[in-house]
């Protein structure tokens, strides 16, 4: 296993675009993050010199505080999956495009050996971006540190929407077609998919549509409480089984990639 | 011994038949050559046999085994085009290789890195090298570690003339080493000066397989002229009842199939009967020439 990560790192550690789209992740998981507490701050201090604070108070507790930032953080993060995706896809892009993932085969690696390296390597790069976030809410949170499973929660999401970007990229050699086809799905086909689902009644399918499925783990900043409270509670109430439902899914997607990367021509 | 065996190996790629039922076998020490036109296979088949294609019906073995990564990191390959992390060195390009692989030492890297006349740019990212560097430092990558087995796959492609010599001496010395090289090329010249063994690919299917001279046989071919062509043609065919007697060019093209023949008794003959020769010489059949025949009909 060390071997592997120990193949990947050596693959990275050159690789100048890597090092460039990473800190561009952090940069945008700390400064997104930032901008949405001070704008949040701003808003809410005119408000409280107006004295109109005191009526919304209730449902704008503390979003920015500990521990209720690790939801809100996760929430507005949760967003920034693409840029995160854009690394995985180039990373599997530059094994097509470079021809290298034919000639590790030939050199004697197995197919299995290659997808696990990756999966390793996802797996890393699920928790450099796990970092990140903890990061962007120790850059802007207010109080004390309070821990919360919300962390957790972020983490398998990031690994289950990254393992999907890694499949696309897998199947499709072309990594700004890749891109395109992730993003195209992520922010307009399954946004219209929920909305059209829903729209004809099938809502008991909504929550296990592929993305779907992991953003349920992170429920909305606790304001949205107050548009829709049934709705909250009820989203509250079913996390422990979306997390079910997201391993089962990651566990499907890898063990399906498995099996039909072993049976492909390269 | 053989060191690969292909046994009635086909591959479809949805209606086309890229491999038709090849069988062939490459002796150990042997210098096998895989000729064929363009589309005929050969990259097919070697996709094949290091496993990054799956074969549509038939087998391979490899040492009389059956394929595995155990048994692919002992065989070096340059498959179709260098492949290499642009952005990686050419040494950390072989370092990486030498990981996968675990064939040999660091020192091995600078040796073959001297062989192909990398050393001094070893430091330098693969995307600077040019096509010739590229192809140099894929044929060091092959040789790393000492395989046991080589494939390469047109390997004097993007080479200048200087660097076609270099590499056809390289095999030369890599035969008389005792190695074992599977070569696809479409240069027959090449492959004539190098290899003992080929195998003749036409669309998916194996014309002819065997050691080099068996398929050259034993045909000799002598162009002779002189005034009276008539005269003379009446005269070789006197001579030679067996021969086949083509016109070209003003020339009689006499096709003999015998090892040698005395071309200073056949001008005395010709003299001795009236005849003077004005041109007399001759061609031995090539590896061209038999391979043109063979994809031809």
């Amino acid at each position: 296993m060390l071997r592997f990560l120990q193949l990947e790192w050596f693959k990275i550690r050159s690789n100048r675009a890597f090092w460039i789209i990473l800190f561009l992740n952090l940069l945008a998981f700390v400064g997104f993050l930032q901008v949405i507490a001070n704008t949040y701050r701003n808003v809410t201090s005119s408000e409280e010199k107006n004295g109109k604070i005191e009526i919304l108070r209730p449902f704008f507790e503390k979003p920015f505080s500990y521990p209720e930032i690790w939801q809100t953080s996760a929430f507005f993060l949760s967003f920034l999956v693409p840029l995160s995706a854009i690394l995985v896809i180039l990373n599997i892009n530059n094994e097509w495009s470079s021809k290298m993932l034919r000639q590790h085969i030939i050199e004697g690696l197995n197919r299995k050996e290659f997808l696990l390296s990756k999966l390793i390597w996802l797996l890393v790069l699920t928790l450099i971006f796990t970092f990140f976030y903890v990061l962007a809410n120790l850059f802007v949170a207010s109080g004390e540190w309070e821990f919360s499973n919300t962390i957790f929660y972020f983490a398998i999401l990031l690994f289950t929407q990254l393992s999907i970007a890694f499949v696309v990229a897998l199947w499709i050699k072309r990594s700004v077609l890749a891109v395109t086809i992730f993003i195209a799905y992520m922010l307009i086909a399954e946004p219209l998919l929920i909305w059209f689902l829903k729209k004809n009644g099938l809502d008991s399918i909504v929550p296990f549509l592929p993305l779907e499925v992991s953003d349920r783990l992170i429920l909305p900043p606790e304001v949205f409480k107050f548009f829709s409270p049934e709705e909250y509670k009820k989203r509250t109430d079913a996390i422990q089984e979306q997390i079910f439902y997201t391993m089962l899914e990651s566990t499907l997607l890898w063990v399906f990639t498995f099996w039909r990367f072993e049976k492909k021509d390269l | 011994m053989s060191v690969l065996q292909v046994n009635a190996l086909s591959k479809n790629f949805g209606n086309i038949q890229a491999l038709d039922q090849v069988s062939f076998e490459v002796p150990q020490g042997s210098v096998f050559g895989i000729l064929g036109p363009n589309g005929s296979g050969k990259t097919t088949l070697l996709g094949i046999v290091t496993e990054v294609l799956k074969a549509s019906a038939g087998n391979f073995l490899w040492f009389g085994k059956v394929a595995s990564a155990t048994i692919r990191k002992q065989i070096g390959t340059l498959l179709e085009t260098p492949n290499f992390y642009p952005y990686l060195s050419g040494y950390d390009n072989l370092l990486l290789r030498q990981k996968i692989h675990q064939r040999g030492s660091l020192k091995d890297i600078q040796e073959v890195l001297e062989v192909v006349k990398l050393s001094e740019r070893a430091k330098s990212p693969a995307k600077t090298y040019s096509l010739g560097m590229k192809q140099r430092l894929a044929i060091a990558a092959s040789l790393l570690g000492k395989p046991q087995v080589l494939i390469l796959d047109e390997p004097t492609n993007g080479l200048d003339p200087a660097g076609i010599v270099e590499i056809r001496d390289l095999i030369l010395e890599l035969r008389e080493q005792n190695y074992t090289i599977i070569l696809a090329s479409h240069l027959l010249d090449e492959v004539e000066k190098v290899c003992t063994h080929t195998a003749i690919l036409k669309q998916g299917k194996l014309l002819s397989y065997g050691k080099v001279d068996e398929i050259l046989g034993k045909g000799l071919t002598i162009e002779i002229a002189s005034s009276s062509l008539t005269e003379l043609a009446n005269f070789l065919q006197n001579k030679f009842p067996q021969a086949t007697i083509k016109k070209e060019n003003e020339v009689l093209q006499l096709v003999i199939e015998t090892d040698s023949i005395n071309l200073a008794s056949l001008n005395q003959s010709c003299f001795e009967n009236g005849i003077i020769l004005h041109h007399l010489a001759l061609r031995r059949k090539t590896l061209e020439t038999a391979f043109l025949e063979l994809t031809e009909n």
